[in-house]
Protein backbone atom coordinates (compact mmCIF):
# COMPACT_ATOMS: atom_id res chain seq x y z
CA UNK A 1 0.00 0.00 0.00
CA UNK A 2 1.49 3.28 -1.05
CA UNK A 3 0.54 6.62 0.42
CA UNK A 4 1.66 10.08 -0.47
CA UNK A 5 3.36 12.12 2.18
CA UNK A 6 1.30 15.28 2.34
CA UNK A 7 2.39 17.66 5.07
CA UNK A 8 -0.92 18.32 6.76
CA UNK A 9 0.44 20.95 9.15
CA UNK A 10 1.78 23.04 6.29
CA UNK A 11 -1.50 22.78 4.43
CA UNK A 12 -3.60 23.79 7.44
CA UNK A 13 -1.30 26.66 8.34
CA UNK A 14 -1.35 27.77 4.72
CA UNK A 15 -5.14 27.82 4.60
CA UNK A 16 -5.28 29.82 7.82
CA UNK A 17 -2.66 32.34 6.69
CA UNK A 18 -4.23 32.71 3.26
CA UNK A 19 -7.64 33.41 4.76
CA UNK A 20 -6.33 35.94 7.24
CA UNK A 21 -4.15 37.58 4.60
CA UNK A 22 -7.03 38.00 2.18
CA UNK A 23 -9.10 39.34 5.03
CA UNK A 24 -6.53 42.05 5.78
CA UNK A 25 -6.19 42.88 2.07
CA UNK A 26 -9.93 43.29 1.58
CA UNK A 27 -10.21 45.53 4.61
CA UNK A 28 -7.12 47.55 3.74
CA UNK A 29 -8.37 48.24 0.24
CA UNK A 30 -11.79 49.18 1.55
CA UNK A 31 -13.46 46.57 -0.62
CA UNK A 32 -15.63 45.38 2.20
CA UNK A 33 -15.96 44.89 5.88
CA UNK A 34 -15.65 41.28 6.83
CA UNK A 35 -16.90 40.12 10.18
CA UNK A 36 -15.46 37.36 12.29
CA UNK A 37 -18.81 35.62 12.15
CA UNK A 38 -18.35 35.24 8.40
CA UNK A 39 -14.61 34.72 8.21
CA UNK A 40 -14.16 31.96 10.76
CA UNK A 41 -16.75 29.60 9.26
CA UNK A 42 -15.16 30.14 5.86
CA UNK A 43 -11.74 29.37 7.30
CA UNK A 44 -13.11 26.25 8.96
CA UNK A 45 -14.68 25.09 5.71
CA UNK A 46 -11.45 25.76 3.83
CA UNK A 47 -9.45 23.92 6.47
CA UNK A 48 -11.85 21.00 6.27
CA UNK A 49 -11.53 20.82 2.51
CA UNK A 50 -7.75 20.96 2.84
CA UNK A 51 -7.79 18.13 5.37
CA UNK A 52 -9.99 16.04 3.10
CA UNK A 53 -7.71 16.66 0.14
CA UNK A 54 -4.67 15.79 2.19
CA UNK A 55 -6.31 12.79 3.79
CA UNK A 56 -7.52 11.43 0.48
CA UNK A 57 -3.98 10.73 -0.49
CA UNK A 58 -3.37 8.99 2.79
CA UNK A 59 -6.14 6.48 2.31
CA UNK A 60 -4.97 3.10 1.15
CA UNK A 61 -5.34 2.81 -2.55
CA UNK A 62 -7.42 0.05 -3.98
CA UNK A 63 -5.23 -2.96 -4.65
CA UNK A 64 -4.70 -3.48 -8.31
CA UNK A 65 -5.50 -6.75 -9.88
CA UNK A 66 -2.59 -8.22 -11.63
CA UNK A 67 -3.34 -9.82 -14.92
CA UNK A 68 -2.28 -13.37 -15.13
CA UNK B 1 12.44 25.92 37.66
CA UNK B 2 14.30 23.64 35.40
CA UNK B 3 13.26 20.07 35.41
CA UNK B 4 16.05 18.26 37.13
CA UNK B 5 15.11 14.75 36.29
CA UNK B 6 16.69 14.01 32.99
CA UNK B 7 15.19 11.18 31.12
CA UNK B 8 17.25 8.37 29.93
CA UNK B 9 18.50 8.51 26.40
CA UNK B 10 15.71 8.36 23.91
CA UNK B 11 14.38 4.87 23.53
CA UNK B 12 12.04 5.53 20.70
CA UNK B 13 12.35 3.16 17.81
CA UNK B 14 15.20 4.05 15.53
CA UNK B 15 12.90 4.21 12.55
CA UNK B 16 10.88 7.01 14.10
CA UNK B 17 11.81 10.07 12.08
CA UNK B 18 12.55 13.38 13.70
CA UNK B 19 9.38 14.82 12.27
CA UNK B 20 7.21 12.40 14.20
CA UNK B 21 9.00 12.57 17.52
CA UNK B 22 7.52 14.46 20.45
CA UNK B 23 8.92 17.88 21.13
CA UNK B 24 11.71 18.03 23.67
CA UNK B 25 14.58 20.17 24.89
CA UNK B 26 17.86 19.34 23.24
CA UNK B 27 21.15 18.98 25.01
CA UNK B 28 23.61 19.44 22.17
CA UNK B 29 21.93 22.31 20.31
CA UNK B 30 21.32 24.84 23.02
CA UNK B 31 22.20 28.33 24.08
CA UNK B 32 20.35 28.31 27.37
CA UNK B 33 18.13 25.33 28.16
CA UNK B 34 17.55 23.83 24.72
CA UNK B 35 14.00 25.02 24.08
CA UNK B 36 14.76 26.62 20.72
CA UNK B 37 16.79 23.60 19.68
CA UNK B 38 13.87 21.32 20.47
CA UNK B 39 11.34 23.48 18.65
CA UNK B 40 13.68 23.73 15.67
CA UNK B 41 14.12 19.98 15.63
CA UNK B 42 10.36 19.50 15.62
CA UNK B 43 9.82 22.03 12.83
CA UNK B 44 12.90 20.95 10.87
CA UNK B 45 14.23 24.49 10.71
CA UNK B 46 17.42 26.11 11.85
CA UNK B 47 17.47 26.76 15.60
CA UNK B 48 18.80 30.26 14.97
CA UNK B 49 15.55 31.13 13.23
CA UNK B 50 13.55 29.90 16.21
CA UNK B 51 15.76 31.87 18.59
CA UNK B 52 15.31 34.98 16.50
CA UNK B 53 11.57 34.36 16.59
CA UNK B 54 11.62 34.15 20.38
CA UNK B 55 13.59 37.39 20.61
CA UNK B 56 11.28 39.24 18.24
CA UNK B 57 8.18 37.90 19.98
CA UNK B 58 9.61 38.95 23.33
CA UNK B 59 9.43 42.54 22.14
CA UNK B 60 5.66 42.14 21.99
CA UNK B 61 4.60 42.38 25.61
CA UNK B 62 7.11 39.69 26.54
CA UNK B 63 5.15 37.05 24.68
CA UNK B 64 8.24 35.28 23.42
CA UNK B 65 9.86 35.14 26.84
CA UNK B 66 6.65 33.81 28.42
CA UNK B 67 6.37 31.19 25.70
CA UNK B 68 10.00 30.22 26.18
CA UNK B 69 9.60 29.85 29.94
CA UNK B 70 6.40 27.86 29.47
CA UNK B 71 8.09 25.48 27.06
CA UNK B 72 11.02 25.18 29.46
CA UNK B 73 8.64 23.89 32.10
CA UNK B 74 6.55 21.71 29.83
CA UNK B 75 9.13 20.09 27.58
CA UNK B 76 11.22 17.18 28.79
CA UNK B 77 14.95 17.18 28.30
CA UNK B 78 16.17 14.15 26.40
CA UNK B 79 19.86 13.46 26.39
CA UNK B 80 20.22 12.29 22.84
CA UNK B 81 21.79 13.99 19.82
CA UNK B 82 19.59 16.36 17.95
CA UNK B 83 18.02 14.98 14.83
CA UNK B 84 17.44 18.33 13.29
CA UNK B 85 18.38 18.51 9.64
CA UNK B 86 20.40 21.65 10.36
CA UNK B 87 23.04 20.53 12.79
CA UNK B 88 24.80 23.02 15.01
CA UNK B 89 28.11 23.97 13.52
CA UNK B 90 27.17 23.45 9.88
CA UNK B 91 25.35 26.68 9.25
CA UNK B 92 27.85 28.93 7.49
CA UNK B 93 26.63 28.10 4.00
CA UNK B 94 23.04 28.83 4.81
CA UNK B 95 23.90 32.09 6.51
CA UNK B 96 26.05 33.52 3.80
CA UNK B 97 22.96 35.07 2.28
CA UNK B 98 21.90 36.66 5.55
CA UNK B 99 25.41 37.96 6.15
CA UNK B 100 25.49 39.42 2.64
CA UNK B 101 22.19 41.19 3.22
CA UNK B 102 23.47 42.62 6.50
CA UNK B 103 26.62 43.89 4.82
CA UNK B 104 24.67 45.51 1.98
CA UNK B 105 22.31 47.21 4.43
CA UNK B 106 25.25 48.47 6.46
CA UNK B 107 26.95 49.92 3.38
CA UNK B 108 23.68 51.57 2.34
CA UNK B 109 23.33 53.07 5.80
CA UNK B 110 26.81 54.55 5.62
CA UNK B 111 26.26 55.88 2.10
CA UNK B 112 23.00 57.40 3.19
CA UNK B 113 24.64 59.13 6.12
CA UNK B 114 27.03 60.68 3.61
CA UNK B 115 24.03 61.82 1.53
CA UNK B 116 25.30 60.23 -1.65
CA UNK B 117 22.31 57.98 -2.19
CA UNK B 118 19.16 58.78 -4.15
CA UNK B 119 16.02 59.58 -2.15
CA UNK B 120 14.24 56.75 -0.39
CA UNK B 121 11.37 56.82 -2.85
CA UNK B 122 13.74 55.71 -5.60
CA UNK B 123 16.14 53.61 -3.58
CA UNK B 124 14.05 51.18 -1.55
CA UNK B 125 11.48 49.91 -4.06
CA UNK B 126 14.10 49.15 -6.67
CA UNK B 127 16.40 47.67 -4.07
CA UNK B 128 13.64 45.32 -2.91
CA UNK B 129 12.76 44.34 -6.45
CA UNK B 130 16.40 43.78 -7.38
CA UNK B 131 17.11 41.64 -4.34
CA UNK B 132 13.93 39.65 -4.97
CA UNK B 133 14.83 39.01 -8.59
CA UNK B 134 18.36 38.02 -7.57
CA UNK B 135 17.00 35.57 -5.00
CA UNK B 136 14.66 34.03 -7.57
CA UNK B 137 17.31 33.95 -10.26
CA UNK B 138 20.01 32.48 -8.02
CA UNK B 139 17.94 29.39 -7.25
CA UNK B 140 16.38 28.96 -10.68
CA UNK B 141 13.30 27.55 -8.94
CA UNK B 142 11.81 25.65 -11.83
CA UNK B 143 14.97 23.94 -12.96
CA UNK B 144 14.28 20.24 -13.54
CA UNK B 145 15.94 17.72 -11.32
CA UNK B 146 19.32 16.63 -12.53
CA UNK B 147 19.62 12.96 -13.13
CA UNK B 148 22.21 11.56 -10.73
CA UNK B 149 24.97 9.68 -12.44
CA UNK B 150 24.24 6.50 -10.53
CA UNK B 151 20.70 6.46 -11.85
CA UNK B 152 21.83 5.95 -15.40
CA UNK B 153 23.19 2.79 -16.77
CA UNK B 154 22.45 -0.86 -16.39
CA UNK B 155 22.88 -0.74 -12.64
CA UNK B 156 19.35 0.53 -12.49
CA UNK B 157 18.07 -2.86 -13.32
CA UNK B 158 19.32 -4.05 -9.97
CA UNK B 159 17.39 -1.40 -8.09
CA UNK B 160 14.06 -2.89 -7.43
CA UNK B 161 12.88 -2.87 -3.86
CA UNK B 162 15.93 -1.32 -2.30
CA UNK B 163 15.99 2.39 -1.59
CA UNK B 164 19.62 3.33 -1.29
CA UNK B 165 18.73 6.94 -0.69
CA UNK B 166 18.08 6.26 2.98
CA UNK B 167 21.39 5.61 4.66
CA UNK B 168 20.01 6.58 8.05
CA UNK B 169 16.45 5.55 8.73
CA UNK B 170 16.32 7.85 11.74
CA UNK B 171 16.81 10.83 9.53
CA UNK B 172 14.52 9.90 6.79
CA UNK B 173 11.42 7.91 7.43
CA UNK B 174 8.48 8.41 5.21
CA UNK B 175 5.26 8.61 7.18
CA UNK B 176 3.83 5.88 5.06
CA UNK B 177 6.67 3.50 5.51
CA UNK B 178 8.73 1.99 2.77
CA UNK B 179 7.46 2.10 -0.73
CA UNK B 180 6.48 -1.29 -1.87
CA UNK B 181 4.41 -0.37 -4.84
CA UNK B 182 6.55 -0.14 -7.91
CA UNK B 183 3.80 0.83 -10.26
CA UNK B 184 4.27 4.51 -9.93
CA UNK B 185 6.53 7.08 -8.48
CA UNK B 186 5.75 7.79 -4.87
CA UNK B 187 5.90 11.22 -3.43
CA UNK B 188 8.43 9.97 -0.96
CA UNK B 189 10.85 9.20 -3.75
CA UNK B 190 10.13 12.54 -5.30
CA UNK B 191 10.94 14.31 -2.07
CA UNK B 192 14.16 12.48 -1.59
CA UNK B 193 15.41 13.40 -4.99
CA UNK B 194 14.16 16.94 -4.63
CA UNK B 195 15.90 17.34 -1.30
CA UNK B 196 19.12 16.12 -2.74
CA UNK B 197 18.86 18.69 -5.44
CA UNK B 198 18.04 21.36 -2.90
CA UNK B 199 21.13 20.49 -0.99
CA UNK B 200 23.25 20.88 -4.05
CA UNK B 201 21.81 24.25 -4.64
CA UNK B 202 22.58 25.29 -1.10
CA UNK B 203 26.21 24.91 -1.87
CA UNK B 204 25.94 28.02 -3.99
CA UNK B 205 25.40 30.02 -0.87
CA UNK B 206 21.92 31.29 -1.49
CA UNK B 207 19.71 31.73 1.53
CA UNK B 208 17.18 28.98 2.02
CA UNK B 209 14.38 29.69 4.46
CA UNK B 210 11.91 27.07 5.33
CA UNK B 211 12.84 24.33 2.95
CA UNK B 212 14.54 22.16 5.43
CA UNK B 213 13.24 18.69 5.06
CA UNK B 214 14.27 15.31 6.22
CA UNK B 215 16.07 14.74 2.99
CA UNK B 216 18.43 17.60 3.58
CA UNK B 217 20.29 15.62 6.18
CA UNK B 218 21.91 13.52 3.50
CA UNK B 219 21.84 15.91 0.64
CA UNK B 220 25.04 14.63 -0.89
CA UNK B 221 24.01 11.03 -0.84
CA UNK B 222 23.39 9.51 -4.22
CA UNK B 223 19.73 9.04 -4.95
CA UNK B 224 19.00 5.60 -6.25
CA UNK B 225 15.35 5.27 -5.42
CA UNK B 226 13.15 3.36 -7.77
CA UNK B 227 10.65 6.11 -8.46
CA UNK B 228 13.30 8.62 -9.36
CA UNK B 229 14.96 6.10 -11.61
CA UNK B 230 11.72 5.41 -13.39
CA UNK B 231 11.06 9.08 -13.85
CA UNK B 232 14.52 9.68 -15.10
CA UNK B 233 14.45 6.75 -17.43
CA UNK B 234 11.14 7.93 -18.77
CA UNK B 235 12.70 11.30 -19.52
CA UNK B 236 10.19 13.13 -17.34
CA UNK B 237 12.19 14.21 -14.36
CA UNK B 238 9.93 16.23 -12.08
CA UNK B 239 10.72 19.89 -11.60
CA UNK B 240 11.94 21.10 -8.24
CA UNK B 241 10.05 23.93 -6.60
CA UNK B 242 12.03 25.40 -3.69
CA UNK B 243 9.05 26.90 -1.93
CA UNK B 244 10.92 28.94 0.67
CA UNK B 245 13.19 30.74 -1.76
CA UNK B 246 10.38 31.30 -4.21
CA UNK B 247 8.30 32.83 -1.42
CA UNK B 248 11.02 35.16 -0.19
CA UNK B 249 11.83 36.37 -3.69
CA UNK B 250 8.17 36.90 -4.50
CA UNK B 251 7.63 38.81 -1.26
CA UNK B 252 10.53 41.15 -1.96
CA UNK B 253 9.38 41.86 -5.50
CA UNK B 254 5.79 42.37 -4.32
CA UNK B 255 6.81 44.78 -1.57
CA UNK B 256 8.85 46.78 -4.05
CA UNK B 257 5.92 46.95 -6.45
CA UNK B 258 3.59 48.08 -3.66
CA UNK B 259 6.10 50.79 -2.75
CA UNK B 260 6.15 52.02 -6.34
CA UNK B 261 2.34 51.97 -6.60
CA UNK B 262 2.05 53.93 -3.37
CA UNK B 263 4.65 56.45 -4.52
CA UNK B 264 2.88 56.90 -7.85
CA UNK B 265 -0.38 57.56 -6.03
CA UNK B 266 -2.11 54.63 -7.68
CA UNK B 267 -2.71 52.75 -4.45
CA UNK B 268 -2.92 53.73 -0.82
CA UNK B 269 -0.58 51.17 0.69
CA UNK B 270 -0.91 50.69 4.41
CA UNK B 271 0.94 48.39 6.77
CA UNK B 272 -2.20 46.26 6.88
CA UNK B 273 -2.17 45.80 3.12
CA UNK B 274 1.51 44.88 3.07
CA UNK B 275 1.03 42.43 5.91
CA UNK B 276 -2.03 40.93 4.27
CA UNK B 277 -0.20 40.43 0.99
CA UNK B 278 2.78 38.88 2.76
CA UNK B 279 0.52 36.59 4.76
CA UNK B 280 -1.37 35.52 1.65
CA UNK B 281 1.81 34.74 -0.27
CA UNK B 282 3.14 32.70 2.64
CA UNK B 283 -0.18 30.90 3.00
CA UNK B 284 -0.32 29.93 -0.66
CA UNK B 285 3.29 28.79 -0.47
CA UNK B 286 2.52 26.63 2.55
CA UNK B 287 -0.46 25.01 0.88
CA UNK B 288 1.63 24.28 -2.20
CA UNK B 289 4.47 23.14 0.00
CA UNK B 290 2.23 20.58 1.62
CA UNK B 291 2.53 18.62 -1.60
CA UNK B 292 5.75 19.81 -3.21
CA UNK B 293 8.02 20.68 -0.34
CA UNK B 294 8.24 20.98 3.38
CA UNK B 295 8.49 24.70 4.08
CA UNK B 296 7.64 24.65 7.76
CA UNK B 297 9.92 27.56 8.43
CA UNK B 298 7.31 29.66 6.69
CA UNK B 299 4.89 28.80 9.49
CA UNK B 300 7.14 30.72 11.88
CA UNK B 301 7.27 33.67 9.49
CA UNK B 302 3.50 33.62 8.98
CA UNK B 303 2.86 33.44 12.70
CA UNK B 304 5.12 36.42 13.34
CA UNK B 305 3.31 38.42 10.67
CA UNK B 306 -0.06 37.48 12.22
CA UNK B 307 1.12 38.61 15.64
CA UNK B 308 2.44 41.85 14.15
CA UNK B 309 -0.81 42.59 12.32
CA UNK B 310 -3.01 41.88 15.31
CA UNK B 311 -0.81 43.75 17.77
CA UNK B 312 -0.41 46.71 15.43
CA UNK B 313 -4.18 46.80 15.11
CA UNK B 314 -4.63 46.76 18.85
CA UNK B 315 -1.88 49.24 19.64
CA UNK B 316 -3.75 52.03 17.93
CA UNK B 317 -5.40 52.47 21.33
CA UNK B 318 -3.19 53.93 24.09
CA UNK B 319 -2.42 51.53 26.90
CA UNK B 320 -3.09 53.98 29.71
CA UNK B 321 -5.74 54.89 32.24
CA UNK B 322 -5.35 52.11 34.77
CA UNK B 323 -7.01 48.76 35.32
CA UNK B 324 -10.39 47.81 36.72
CA UNK B 325 -14.06 48.67 36.43
CA UNK B 326 -15.31 52.24 36.17
CA UNK B 327 -18.92 53.31 36.47
CA UNK B 328 -19.23 56.96 35.49
CA UNK B 329 -22.62 58.59 35.93
CA UNK B 330 -22.43 62.38 35.85
CA UNK B 331 -25.52 64.46 36.73
CA UNK B 332 -24.37 67.71 35.19
CA UNK B 333 -22.57 68.58 32.02
CA UNK B 334 -19.83 70.16 34.10
CA UNK B 335 -19.05 66.72 35.51
CA UNK B 336 -18.40 65.24 32.09
CA UNK B 337 -14.75 65.07 31.12
CA UNK B 338 -13.59 65.56 27.59
CA UNK B 339 -11.60 62.31 27.64
CA UNK B 340 -11.66 59.03 29.50
CA UNK B 341 -8.98 56.34 29.30
CA UNK B 342 -8.75 52.80 30.62
CA UNK B 343 -6.00 50.28 29.92
CA UNK B 344 -7.68 47.02 30.93
CA UNK B 345 -11.16 46.48 32.33
CA UNK B 346 -14.63 47.81 31.75
CA UNK B 347 -16.05 51.28 31.83
CA UNK B 348 -19.66 52.45 31.71
CA UNK B 349 -20.45 56.09 30.91
CA UNK B 350 -24.09 56.76 31.72
CA UNK B 351 -25.16 60.13 30.32
CA UNK B 352 -28.87 59.55 30.87
CA UNK B 353 -29.07 62.15 33.68
CA UNK B 354 -27.20 64.90 31.84
CA UNK B 355 -29.16 67.56 30.02
CA UNK B 356 -27.29 69.42 27.33
CA UNK B 357 -28.22 72.27 25.09
CA UNK B 358 -25.10 72.47 23.00
CA UNK B 359 -22.46 70.31 21.36
CA UNK B 360 -20.48 68.19 23.82
CA UNK B 361 -17.48 66.13 22.72
CA UNK B 362 -16.26 63.09 24.63
CA UNK B 363 -13.34 60.83 23.76
CA UNK B 364 -13.02 57.41 25.38
CA UNK B 365 -10.39 54.67 24.94
CA UNK B 366 -10.13 51.17 26.39
CA UNK B 367 -7.10 49.12 25.35
CA UNK B 368 -8.58 45.79 26.39
CA UNK B 369 -12.02 45.24 27.85
CA UNK B 370 -15.51 46.62 27.49
CA UNK B 371 -16.72 50.14 26.84
CA UNK B 372 -20.39 51.00 27.25
CA UNK B 373 -22.00 54.40 26.71
CA UNK B 374 -25.62 55.13 27.59
CA UNK B 375 -27.32 58.06 25.86
CA UNK B 376 -30.75 59.43 26.82
CA UNK B 377 -33.51 59.53 24.28
CA UNK B 378 -34.31 62.86 22.71
CA UNK B 379 -30.69 63.91 22.38
CA UNK B 380 -28.82 63.94 19.12
CA UNK B 381 -25.63 61.97 18.93
CA UNK B 382 -22.69 61.57 16.57
CA UNK B 383 -20.75 58.37 17.20
CA UNK B 384 -17.44 57.26 15.72
CA UNK B 385 -16.73 53.85 17.25
CA UNK B 386 -13.74 51.61 16.47
CA UNK B 387 -12.62 48.24 17.78
CA UNK B 388 -9.26 46.72 16.93
CA UNK B 389 -10.37 43.17 17.56
CA UNK B 390 -13.80 42.35 18.93
CA UNK B 391 -17.39 43.52 18.71
CA UNK B 392 -19.07 46.85 18.14
CA UNK B 393 -22.75 47.58 18.77
CA UNK B 394 -23.93 51.12 18.06
CA UNK B 395 -27.69 51.12 18.53
CA UNK B 396 -28.82 48.76 15.80
CA UNK B 397 -25.49 48.61 13.98
CA UNK B 398 -23.35 45.68 15.06
CA UNK B 399 -20.14 44.14 13.82
CA UNK B 400 -17.32 41.85 14.86
CA UNK B 401 -13.85 41.34 13.57
CA UNK B 402 -10.54 43.11 13.18
CA UNK B 403 -10.53 46.86 12.75
CA UNK B 404 -14.30 47.20 12.96
CA UNK B 405 -15.68 50.72 12.65
CA UNK B 406 -19.24 51.91 13.13
CA UNK B 407 -20.45 55.47 12.65
CA UNK B 408 -23.80 56.95 13.51
CA UNK B 409 -25.27 60.42 13.12
CA UNK B 410 -28.77 61.28 14.27
CA UNK B 411 -31.13 63.58 12.41
CA UNK B 412 -30.17 66.73 14.30
CA UNK B 413 -33.59 67.82 15.53
CA UNK B 414 -32.52 68.35 19.13
CA UNK B 415 -30.50 71.26 20.48
CA UNK B 416 -27.93 69.24 22.33
CA UNK B 417 -25.52 66.92 20.54
CA UNK B 418 -23.21 64.33 22.05
CA UNK B 419 -20.16 63.77 19.86
CA UNK B 420 -18.57 60.51 20.94
CA UNK B 421 -15.17 59.34 19.72
CA UNK B 422 -14.80 55.81 21.06
CA UNK B 423 -11.91 53.36 20.73
CA UNK B 424 -11.45 49.83 22.05
CA UNK B 425 -8.31 47.82 21.29
CA UNK B 426 -9.54 44.34 22.11
CA UNK B 427 -13.01 43.72 23.47
CA UNK B 428 -16.52 45.05 23.17
CA UNK B 429 -17.95 48.50 22.52
CA UNK B 430 -21.62 49.28 23.17
CA UNK B 431 -23.57 52.48 22.59
CA UNK B 432 -27.23 52.40 23.54
CA UNK B 433 -30.10 54.75 24.20
CA UNK B 434 -32.43 54.51 27.17
CA UNK B 435 -35.61 56.45 27.90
Amino acid sequence: VRTQDVDLISVLAGVLFTGLGLWFIVEALGLGRLDLGLVWPLLLVAAGVAVLLAARSRFPSRPRRQRT
Amino acid sequence: MQTKAKRSPDRSPPHAGARRRPMRRTTDDRVWVGVAGGVAERLSVDAVIVRAGFVVASAVWGFGLALYLGLWVLLPELDSPTRNVVKPGVRPTRFRGAALVAIVLGVLYVLRSWAILPPDRYLWPWLLITVGVVVLWARDPLRPLPRPALMAGPANSLLTDVDFAEPDPDQHQDASGPLDDKDSMGSGSYRKAASDHSGDEDATGSADFGEAGPGDAHRHEPSLDVGGAEAASAGSAPALVPIGTLTIGSLLVTCGMLYLLDDAGLLDVSWRLVGGVALTVIGVALVAGGWWGRPRGLIVAGTLICVFLLVATVLQVPLSGGVGRRDIRPFDVQDVSAAYELAVGSVVLDLSDVDIESRQEVTMTVAAGELRVIIPLGVDVVVDARVGFGEVVVFDKAGTGVGVTRKFTSDGAAEGVWVLDLDVGVGKLLVEQVP
